[in-house]
């Protein structure tokens, strides 16, 4: 089920509804029931993956606890990881892997020495495996209390918002939540359905009309020009933060209904000034994953090794390897690699351009705001070159639109005819825009939007309200189109 | 928790009412599609004259080939844009002990009426959830709840003329532009007085490019639909012969029918999509066997299907086309059974 489907237009209501009247002892079976209902109305059959997965999970959660023997435990991790990720290599690698080893191996032959496996990636596959594994880890490392109750671990896992494309949970900050008895407050469930409601206007009036103008460049490059193929790469930018961050507000808008408190995801990401800040503000639960579980242990292992931060494999293998992982999760296309390595190479950069800073002592200094802008602005641009390869169908794809960046450019009489979309949709998408960007000034600067619109009369209230629905309605796209990090 | 649900309920009712506003403004200024109004007019049509009402004309829009006038009967056309097979059977249902005259139900056959399920294939799918929203049915077709309740959620808040496809645009050129918000749909064939009467129809060259762009959309949607829901033609042609036996178990009389269509659209049909016409052809006769029920195929009636001012476009009849369509139909009726106008 996707967020903006009718179907979970009813189901929401009568989850929540439902949650409500039930007594407290009764609600995490109404809620892994709905999660798992959630889960089945997109193949019934991988609901075999979730449940394996969670059970290695729990099994292993127990184990480690009862274990003491470091040599056993360590055994437990290893192989609990292995399955997990074993797993996960399965359904997302196989088919890759295979296509690689036939590419090499049939060469010149033209036969196919491994047959094609069929897979469908299951839904939210990438997110439930991390979540299982840092709650394995947590629970090695003795910093997450391993959960006894089967039920309780399986509706952690399973969470219906955050089920199919995050935030990340961690044991220690989601499991308590299960066992607090949630009251029907007012104020709280009405901000949920606020943030839901700012979600939606993000995923169906800003990213899926942005996804109209991006697709079809992105998908036939050679037949745009320059200047579109940069609007292109700019929109998508936009499209998939609005498409991401709206999953994230309506995962913790629903979460929040019901009394749940969700990890933030995103704290405005182009606005960071610089690569390090980015992965800070961008898909944060992520990015906390890959530090606390490849980042950190990889440069203490350095460390261990006599190569710190300083020496050329401290400052090089950690970032690289940190954000090859994070493009290695993201799919099995070379495109992804390739973003991956240039985030890593960026952070290194940036590391080093720091440390030579400090070095030299230049004539001048801008004042602090120029110099922030100039960060933003330098930061935003490299963020949207990697995002070529990021959404580019294939590496030829990706170098086509790198080379005729700058071909053949537009006036602006000329382009609103050669764009996708056209000046309207165009229009409504910039319009749309703005109104996010002054939504989150206002949100950094007056205690919260949601504060400010609190404290107004209840007509204004009121009126405010019933002009961002009125507004989803009129200018939302509603072709049902997946969020786009529900496919990783 | 009462405080929420009485201010939730407040909320939803001022939306309907806001909902209600805007669609009925939007409808107004651009109407998407020019079915919406005639379909209303249509139903309301079939309340106020239901006492009387003798022969239902179902199907899709071809079904508008039967001229009642000509026919001397008191009858309705209840043609729905793009109309299932399964469509058509909801329909008939919702007509179950409402038209206590009714002696005759025609129901139309198109070269591809059992390879469409609108709801299967996105752009058709809007029709299916107005279809739902117009037509007093209490049970979605089988499978398909979502369009159905947000068929009944349109009837109710005009959702569907809120939610347009050119997100609003058509509205506010339409208030720009008083002469465009006059006609939305302008007919661009020309008039001709011939010997058939004084009739709005396109010329051959119009009628030329509209056979070849209609008939290749038609063969291309069906094609999807069909790859979308496997056995379509199985399943379409039991809704149809669960509609007939419906009809037939009250007593009336069903009479399916093929009109006729301009002689490219059949050349350019039958090129692109002869086993689609084919697999009609075999399930027109499988229901003949199954339940003895007459058709007339008239899609290449020699004397109509070359004369272009007869048709509105490649696939319909103009208002002259009908009436010679009707008087044909009238003349077949009566050699092959008791047929009185």
């Amino acid at each position: 089920m996707k967020f903006n489907t009718l179907g979970f237009l009813v189901f929401f209501p009568i989850v929540v509804t439902l949650y409500f009247i039930f007594p407290h002892r009764w609600r995490w079976i109404l809620l892994l029931a709905g999660s798992y209902l959630f889960y089945i109305s997109w193949n019934p059959k991988y609901i075999i993956v979730l449940l394996v997965v969670t059970a290695v999970g729990y099994v292993a959660g127990l184990w480690l606890a009862r274990e003491t023997d470091p040599k056993t435990r360590r055994t437990i991790l290893i192989f609990s990881l292995a399955t997990i990720l074993g797993i996960l290599f399965f359904f997302r690698y196989l088919n890759h892997l295979n296509r690689l080893l036939q590419a090499v191996f049939s060469q010149g032959s033209g036969s196919d020495l491994l047959p094609e496996i069929h897979l469908i990636l299951p839904l939210g596959i990438s997110f439930f495996t991390l979540q299982v594994m840092s709650y394995i880890i947590d629970t090695y490392r003795g910093v997450a209390r391993p959960e006894n109750r089967a039920g309780i671990f399986a509706i952690f896992i399973a969470f219906f918002p955050h089920l199919t494309a995050g935030p990340i949970a961690r044991a220690n900050h989601l499991l308590p939540q299960f066992y607090e008895t949630h009251s029907a407050d007012y104020e709280r469930i009405v901000t949920g359905f606020q943030r839901m409601a700012w979600g939606f206007f993000k995923k169906l009036v800003i990213a899926d009309r942005l996804a109209l103008l991006v697709d079809p460049v992105y998908s036939d490059p050679s037949s745009y020009t320059g200047t579109v193929l940069i609007l292109a790469t700019y929109a998508f930018a936009f499209q998939i933060y609005c498409d991401f961050s709206a999953y994230a507000d309506i995962a913790i808008g629903a979460a929040s209904v019901m009394g749940f408190q969700l990890q933030e995801n995103f704290h405005q990401p182009y606005y960071a000034q610089s690569i390090v800040d980015f992965w800070r503000r961008w898909h944060i639960s992520l990015s906390s994953w890959l530090r606390d579980y490849i980042f950190y242990p990889l440069s203490r292992a350095l460390h261990r090794s006599g190569m710190d931060s300083k020496s050329i494999p401290g400052l090089i293998l950690p970032p690289m390897v940190t954000m090859l992982a994070s493009g290695l999760w993201h799919g099995t296309k070379w495109t992804f690699l390739v973003w991956g390595a240039l985030h890593g190479m960026f952070m290194v950069i940036s590391v080093l351009a720091n440390m030579w800073k400090n070095r030299l002592h230049p004539p001048f200094t801008l004042p602090p705001r120029i110099t922030a802008g100039l960060k933003i602005f330098v930061t935003f641009n490299l963020v949207s070159f990697a995002w070529i390869f990021f959404r580019a169908d294939t590496l030829a794809d990706a170098g086509y639109i790198l080379g005729h960046l700058f071909v053949n450019p537009e006036t602006p009489s000329t382009l609103f005819k050669n764009i996708p979309g056209g000046r309207y949709e165009w229009m409504i998408a910039l319009l749309a825009l703005l109104l996010m960007e002054a939504a989150q000034w206002m949100q950094e600067r007056n205690g919260g939007m949601r504060t400010l619109i609190r404290r107004q009369p209840a007509w204004l209230r009121w009126s405010t309200y019933y002009a961002l629905v009125i507004v989803i309605f009129m200018f939302g796209k509603f072709e049902a189109n997946e969020f786009i990090y529900s496919r990783f | 928790m009462q405080k929420l649900f009485i201010k939730a309920f407040s909320f939803v009712i001022g939306l309907v009412f806001i909902f209600n506003l805007l669609g009925t403004v939007a409808d107004k200024i651009a109407p998407l599609d020019d079915w919406r109004n005639e379909d209303q007019a249509r139903v309301a049509n079939l309340q106020t004259k239901r006492d009387r009402i003798e022969s239902v004309t179902l199907g899709n829009s071809h079904s508008d080939s039967i001229d009642y006038s000509v026919l001397g009967i008191e009858g309705q056309s209840l043609a729905f844009a793009a109309a299932d097979p399964f469509e058509i059977e909801k329909y008939a249902a919702a007509l179950d002990n409402k038209l206590p005259a009714l002696k005759i139900a025609f129901i139309t056959i198109s070269y591809y009426s059992f390879s469409r399920d609108n709801a299967t294939f996105e752009p058709f799918r809007t029709r299916r959830v107005r279809f739902y929203s117009m037509i007093p049915t209490r049970f979605p077709i089988q499978g398909d709840l979502p369009n159905f309740l947000l068929g009944k959620l349109d009837a109710t808040t005009r959702i569907m003329s809120v939610v347009r496809s050119d997100s609003w645009k058509g509205v506010w050129i339409g208030l720009a532009d008083d002469a465009l918000a006059a006609d939305p749909f302008p007919y661009d064939g020309v008039r001709t007085d011939s010997v058939w009467g004084d009739c709005s129809h396109y010329t051959e060259e119009q009628l030329e490019s509209h056979a070849k762009e209609i008939a290749e959309r038609n063969v291309s949607s069906s094609r999807q639909m069909s790859n979308d829901h496997p056995g379509l033609v199985q399943d379409a042609s039991d809704a149809l012969g669960r509609t007939i036996e419906r009809f037939q178990s009250r007593g009336i009389r069903v009479i399916l029918f093929t009109p006729t269509y301009y002689q490219k659209y059949n050349v350019y049909f039958e090129e692109q999509g002869s086993d689609i016409i084919e697999d009609m052809r075999r399930t027109v006769y499988n229901l003949q066997q199954s339940y003895h029920v007459e058709y007339y195929d008239f899609s290449s009636d020699p004397e109509i299907t070359i004369s272009p001012d007869l048709f509105y476009n490649s696939d319909h009849l103009d208002d002259c086309g009908r009436r010679v369509f009707t008087e044909k139909l009238f003349d077949v009726m009566s050699a092959n059974g008791d047929f009185d106008k």
